[in-house]
């Protein structure tokens, strides 16, 4: 037996190691094991295959298609989150006033989150279709020509970042929501007094003390906005002719249809490296 | 007549079908240290939020200075408040907790930092400067809370309730300072609490307020020593007032009172008595007299608890179902005390209407 002293430093450790060891078989080895693909030659189904040094890392940097999907992942993604929390953050102040109805307000932009993905794909296939889709009646009823907007490659990404933004700004509006009603109100009460008006408030008060949910939001959105896949896949497949195509996509393709399984890997882990850089420096600028 | 610095005219607020104020009346004086005093819930927050203008009259109309205030925006009323848990901004700095309104009113970078240096050094507060809210105690935090409203030099204070997040010693310190920094200021304040011993202690005058209307108004120690009705009584009676009915005797022009724990005389019977043979009787626990030195057969009461509390002990005793709570100086209590006779002669007595509760007399018993 551990004398009692020992124990007790040992016992919240005995408690995290269930959990350390869920996360080591699933996610941690996985990890390991990607990294060593990506050095490897590995075929599907069986072998690993022999050492190869970088040389995947080499061809993919030589690859123009690679840097072009990095491209626009990274549009995509600083363009889709700022949009999106920008619009939520406006909402949720819209709704963080003591107004009747308000709960079916919060439901009503609530409701494309909890839509299955495929739901909205389909649904914004339809919206956006070329030929009759319901947005072009629409631009076309105010005297604006109807937009090709999956069809032609420059439209393409931009209509996706508009998908993902709808699909996002419910969401982000609700954990504003919170924070906002969770602000002291007293502290604004004061800033009122203190001659500031509702602009200045903003900006100098609740701006600042909304923090925390601001780099909340900005972890779980740049962490979901790079890891787009599903609308890719069931809308576009990434074209026209690669226009929306990204990482995780660009991933899939290599790996299980091209079954370059070792391209794949290196491809992942980039993207990995490249997410937890950016959470690095966000955590840098917003959580002093 | 002088312009009062801040008046009610029939002001009133509801919510909904529930009236929170109604058709409050009052006038404070220029430099005047007014406290609002209430149970929680009676409205007295209400009345500052409405001065302040951070929530909208309902009725009536508040004048300060003579000018009415509504349609007023909160920030050119050029009204300080300062909160009950103290509303700093936490992520500035105490100096740009105090620059922040100065800047916002107009003043200059360089005029905005002597006023700030000056109300500093009035508060003992330099050394926080540079600091944030969260590195600082709550007796500091509520200085400098103070310091943000003295630094604009308004014409009003609203104080709401800043003492009660303090503990209870660093709450007499700054009950204190408040007092002296508005005596030597001078500035109209207007302060809301629930504490009968802020109210008393800060007071220059005061009123009492329940469910929306104002009770009395006075001076603290006479509404004290003369409550106008029971409730006034009760809320300022510490741990709580003694409240019996009593029945009246006439007996050769004096007049007695008699209760359940004792009879009490008064020799020049009260005019407002009129012709009342019932009245409800209020007696303050401090305001009893005792004695320990009981002699056989005396009527006496039968102690059930002793709560000391340092220099007074409070003696909670019962007679007939009637329970009286009483505080006697701690010296005077023997040990194992088990019974105590009411002093008929010395004790203050208050008379109350029996149905309305309204004070009929107040009197120090013969």
């Amino acid at each position: 037996m551990m004398p009692p002293r020992v124990m007790a430093a040992a016992r919240p450790y005995l408690y995290l190691t269930p959990t350390l060891a869920v996360l080591a078989a699933f996610t941690y080895f996985p990890i390991a094991r990607l990294a060593e693909m990506s050095l490897r030659a590995p075929s599907v189904g069986t072998s690993l295959g022999p050492w190869i040094g970088l040389s995947a890392y080499a061809k993919l940097f030589a690859n123009p298609l690679f840097w072009r999907v990095l491209g626009q992942t990274i549009l995509f993604v600083f363009a889709s989150v700022p949009i999106a929390m920008a619009l939520a953050l406006g909402l949720a102040l819209l709704l963080d006033q003591p107004l009747r109805g308000l709960s079916v307000f919060r439901v009503l932009y609530y409701t494309p989150v909890v839509m299955p993905t495929v739901a909205v794909a389909a649904l914004a296939l339809w919206m956006f279709n070329a030929n009759g889709g319901i947005v072009d009646y629409f631009l076309r009823s105010l005297g604006i020509a109807p937009v090709p907007w999956l069809v032609e490659s420059k439209w393409a990404l931009p209509t996706l970042i508009l998908i993902a933004v709808w699909k996002n700004v419910g969401y982000y509006m609700i954990i504003y929501l919170a924070g906002l009603q969770s602000l002291p109100r007293a502290v604004l009460d004061a800033a009122r007094l203190d001659g500031a008006r509702p602009i200045m408030r903003f900006f100098t008060i609740t701006l600042p003390l909304l923090r925390p949910t601001t780099f909340f939001i900005t972890v779980v959105a740049l962490i979901g906005s790079f890891q787009v896949f599903d609308f890719v896949n069931l809308m576009t497949q990434g074209g026209p002719s690669n226009a929306t195509n990204v990482l995780v996509y660009f991933a899939y393709q290599n790996g299980f249809e091209y079954l370059q399984l070792g391209m794949a890997a290196a491809i992942s882990l980039i993207m990995f490296a490249l997410v937890l850089g950016i959470l690095g420096l966000v955590a840098g600028a917003l959580n002093r | 007549m002088t312009i009062p610095a801040l008046r009610f005219a029939g002001v009133g607020k509801s919510y909904g079908a529930t009236k929170i104020l109604d058709d409050l009346n009052l006038e404070i004086a220029e430099g005047e240290f007014f406290v609002l005093l209430g149970p929680s819930g009676c409205g007295k927050t209400t009345v500052l939020r409405m001065t302040a203008g951070l929530q909208p009259v309902d009725r009536g109309e508040i004048y300060l200075r003579d000018n009415p205030l509504s349609g007023v925006p909160p920030e050119r009323r050029n009204i300080a408040m300062v909160f009950q848990d103290y509303a700093l901004y936490p992520h500035m700095t105490v100096y740009h907790n105090m620059a922040f309104g100065l800047r916002r009113h107009g003043h200059g970078r360089a005029e905005a930092d002597a006023r700030i240096r000056k109300t500093a050094a009035l508060l003992g507060i330099q050394p926080l400067l540079e600091r944030r809210p969260h590195e600082l105690s709550g007796g500091q935090q509520q200085r400098v809370a103070l310091g943000r409203a003295i630094v604009r030099d308004p014409a009003l204070y609203l104080m709401d309730e800043p003492l009660s997040n303090l503990d209870a010693q660093v709450r007499a310190g700054v009950r204190t300072e408040i007092k002296e920094l508005q005596r030597r200021l001078g500035v109209t304040t207007l302060y809301v609490t629930h504490d009968q011993i802020e109210a008393l202690t800060l007071a220059d005058r005061m009123a009492v307020l329940n469910e929306g209307r104002i009770q009395q108004v006075g001076p603290p120690l006479d509404v004290y020593r003369a409550p106008a009705n029971e409730f006034v009584a009760s809320f300022l009676a510490t741990p709580k007032l003694n409240l019996f009915d009593g029945t009246i005797e006439r007996v050769d022009g004096a007049v007695l009172v008699r209760t359940a724990i004792g009879t009490f005389r008064s020799p020049n019977p009260p005019s407002a008595l009129g012709g009342r043979t019932a009245v409800r009787v209020g007696l303050r626990p401090e305001e009893i007299k005792v004695s320990f030195a009981l002699r056989e057969g005396e009527p006496s009461l039968a102690i059930r608890l002793l709560e000391p509390l340092g220099s007074q002990v409070l003696a909670i005793a019962e007679r007939d179902g009637a329970d009286v709570t009483i505080s006697v100086p701690a010296d005077a209590v023997p040990e194992k005390a088990e019974r105590l006779g009411v002093v008929p002669a010395g004790c203050v007595v208050h008379l109350f209407d029996r149905d309305d509760g309204v004070a009929v007399a107040h009197f120090r018993s013969a």
